[in-house]
């Protein structure tokens, strides 16, 4: 009896093998085919998972910080003085901003400019992320519940970090800008001529189809250039820092790694454009 | 009632060394930044699988290292069954050589982990090339593989904890798998 049992065990772990490898293989398939089913499980088990990575997290953010902290107690005095001139600089500019604003509100009324679209947003923590060298995406602790949809932007306070690719109830999937299938329309800020920014999972981005005669230069600002209707007009996207072989390289503004916070912006143009998933490509993940 | 219990720990019993894989890999996916080491991430699911075929095969199951594999991906957001069918294949490799690590020391150990550390990441780097159909760069990956065998010490510090707490198994580990 003992000795049956036994040899039907060992025969199950013998056909193991070859019974999940060919599963593993089959999920591969299923997921580059982009099966439906395949995207729903996912989301469906990032749900369940992320409360279990929140509170896994939590510990390691703590020994963050606190490295951070060590980190930055070195460099305080160089870090104040710096402070201390870009103060300056800055209250120089926010003059500036608020003269320009003032004359802005003026030349809108003036030209009757139809209001854009205010845009709501949820704040929601980074509960993951996956710096694999294949893919670079980060979880949040938001999904439909709160509001969220595909394709809508999640941006920090330096600028874009990436689009909403994957939703849960409670939690979504971040594609980063440095992912592989990332482009983003993107406008120089001084000539406002239109590009692409490319990601290939490496911490650069590049930049593609820039129009015949656009002067591009080293230290140019991208914003989004809002074409497609994903991300709203003029959101900070990068800085070029340098070429190579005919291509443009690009610094991303956003540290995903030093990312605690994002929020996410519903920006809605209703009627006017197709939905993401109506619009196809862009919006998916694999 | 005495046997449910039995029953019962028999089964944590048996999920410990899958759980502890999970966990790890859940702990490698949180967001952390330390330093210049950048966006690197470590195969903690490797170091476990490893870890356990050597010291309990008759637990880290095909099934414990693929269920491993699959939170990978998922947490990831890697191609699903990328991870897993790399885990499945070290298990297999690692359990062909398990009884030549029993009882050595530490360091025989970690450089058994170096040589399967790299072709495992390798493995990995080349099914999601053919997957993405693009070639990847391999420098992470080389950077990946060291970043994990840096780690295998403190992790396997952990999981011999964790081992020393269950009951040894009735057959020998030789039988098993």
């Amino acid at each position: 009896m003992l000795k049956s049992a036994l040899s039907l065990g060992s025969a199950v772990q013998r056909f193991a093998f070859p019974l999940f490898a060919g599963l593993a293989i089959g999920l591969m398939v299923l997921s580059r085919i982009e099966h439906p089913a395949v995207s729903s499980v996912r989301a469906q088990a990032v749900d369940v998972l992320a409360p279990v990575i929140a509170v896994v997290s939590r510990p390691m953010a703590a020994i963050d910080s606190g490295i951070a902290r060590v980190d930055h107690f070195f460099d305080v005095y160089d870090e104040n003085v710096a402070l201390r001139e870009e103060n300056r600089r800055l209250l120089h500019w926010q003059a500036t901003a608020r003269q320009l604003d003032a004359e802005n509100k003026d030349f809108r009324e003036l030209l009757s400019t139809v209001a854009e679209p205010r845009n709501a947003f949820v704040t929601a923590r980074l509960i993951g992320m996956s710096s694999g060298n294949f893919v670079r995406t980060a979880l949040i602790n938001a999904g439909t519940h709160d509001g969220i949809a595909v394709g809508q932007a999640a941006v920090t306070d330096d600028g874009v970090m990436g689009r909403i690719v994957e939703l849960g109830t409670r939690s979504a999937r971040i594609l980063l800008l440095t992912d592989l299938n990332s482009r983003v329309p993107v406008a120089l800020e001084s000539s406002r001529a239109p590009a692409v920014v490319a990601g290939d999972n490496s911490n650069i981005l590049s930049l593609m189809f820039v129009t015949d005669g656009a002067n591009v230069q080293i230290g140019e600002r991208l914003v989004t250039s809002g074409e497609g209707g994903m991300l709203p007009p003029g959101l900070p996207v990068g800085v070029v820092t340098g070429f190579e072989d005919g291509i443009w390289f690009v610094t991303p503004f956003v540290e995903p790694g030093r990312v605690e916070f994002v929020r996410v912006l519903d920006y809605a143009l209703p009627g006017l454009l197709p939905t993401t998933r109506e619009a196809g490509a862009t919006g998916q993940l694999w | 009632m005495d046997g449910k219990v039995g029953k019962l720990r028999q089964g944590l019993v048996a999920l410990a060394p899958p759980l502890t894989g999970i966990v790890l890999v859940l702990i490698a996916a949180t967001p952390l930044y330390i330093g210049h080491v950048g966006q690197i991430m470590p195969q903690m699911g490797v170091i476990a699988v490893f870890f356990w075929v050597i010291y309990r095969p008759d637990l880290m199951t095909y099934g414990a290292a693929f269920a491993i594999g699959l939170v990978a991906d998922l947490v990831t957001g890697a191609p699903l069954g990328v991870s897993a069918l790399v885990l499945l294949v070290l298990r297999r490799v690692v359990l062909a050589q398990q009884r030549f690590f029993i009882g050595k020391p530490f360091h025989v150990l970690w450089s058994g982990f170096v040589l399967v550390a790299l072709p495992a990441a390798l493995l990995q780097w080349l099914l999601a090339s053919i997957y993405l159909f693009a070639g990847l760069e391999i420098l992470p990956v080389l950077l990946q593989a060291a970043l994990t065998t840096i780690l295998f010490p403190p992790v396997s510090w952990v999981l011999t904890r964790c081992q020393v707490l269950l009951p040894m198994p009735r057959t020998p580990l030789h039988n098993r798998g």
